[in-house]
């Protein structure tokens, strides 16, 4: 399945049946992947790791240093 | 409206691999107050281009379809001669700021030190996460209508 679209979301502004599918917390925020082929929608809770825990879930950084 | 824009060493801390210093954690967690912030009001975050097109060469595809999805990636200063990141920075700030109010956040002051204003905040990212919970306290005690008051009120008129 490859992302095609992200957006970013609050949990407690997401319905209680969606909550419960993905096993969300009731707050904080929410990451929403679009995938396709098979068009879908996942539900992504960031959790204390953050944005870096988000990104390496989708593999690891590539090698090589960011230089000024 | 306020648009955060982080510097390089705070974009380093999130997708390099060298990055267990306490310095480093606490450059994490600006970035991602800023993202959870985006969720919760009018924040946006802006990623300079010159400065986006260092960190893509650590990225999958996947991670830059996040990025390029969440964040906007303003490239009016890419092709610019003699523009390194940081005169590309000032260059976004300062336009952006004729609309918005915008926050540089860096643990270099000094770099920015020429452009700010009373619509231009440049704040280390220790000082960003104490202001945020600051202004997210006084919302939640109800002393401002919503969090982008909040946020105005202690990043731009208090501080």
């Amino acid at each position: 399945m490859t992302l095609k679209n992200v957006r970013l979301a609050r949990a407690e502004n997401l319905s209680a049946e969606i909550r419960k599918r993905f096993s969300l917390p009731s707050q904080g925020l929410i990451i929403i992947e679009s995938l396709n082929p098979d068009l879908k929608e996942n539900f992504v809770a960031i959790k204390e790791g953050g944005i870096r825990e988000y990104l390496l879930s989708k593999g690891n950084f590539l090698e090589g240093e960011i230089t000024d | 409206m306020i648009t955060i824009i982080p510097s390089l060493e705070v974009m380093k801390a999130v997708v390099d691999n060298n990055i267990s210093s306490p310095a480093s954690q606490i450059r994490r967690l600006a970035f991602d107050n800023s993202t959870d912030l985006m969720s919760q009001s009018g924040v946006s975050v802006l990623l300079e281009g010159r400065l986006y097109a260092k960190i893509k060469t650590k990225l999958n595809l996947d991670q830059q379809k996040f990025f390029e999805n969440i964040y906007r990636i303003d490239e009016s200063a890419k092709d610019v001669n003699d523009y390194d990141i940081i005169k590309a920075i000032k260059w976004v700030a300062q336009s952006e700021s004729n609309s918005k109010k915008v926050v540089i956040l860096s643990e270099n002051l000094t770099d920015y030190q020429n452009i700010c204003n009373k619509n231009i905040k440049c704040i280390t990212p220790a000082s960003f996460l104490d202001l945020v919970g600051q202004a997210q306290k006084l919302y939640s005690m109800k002393i401002f209508s919503t969090l982008d008051d909040a946020l105005m009120a202690i990043l731009f008129i208090i501080s």
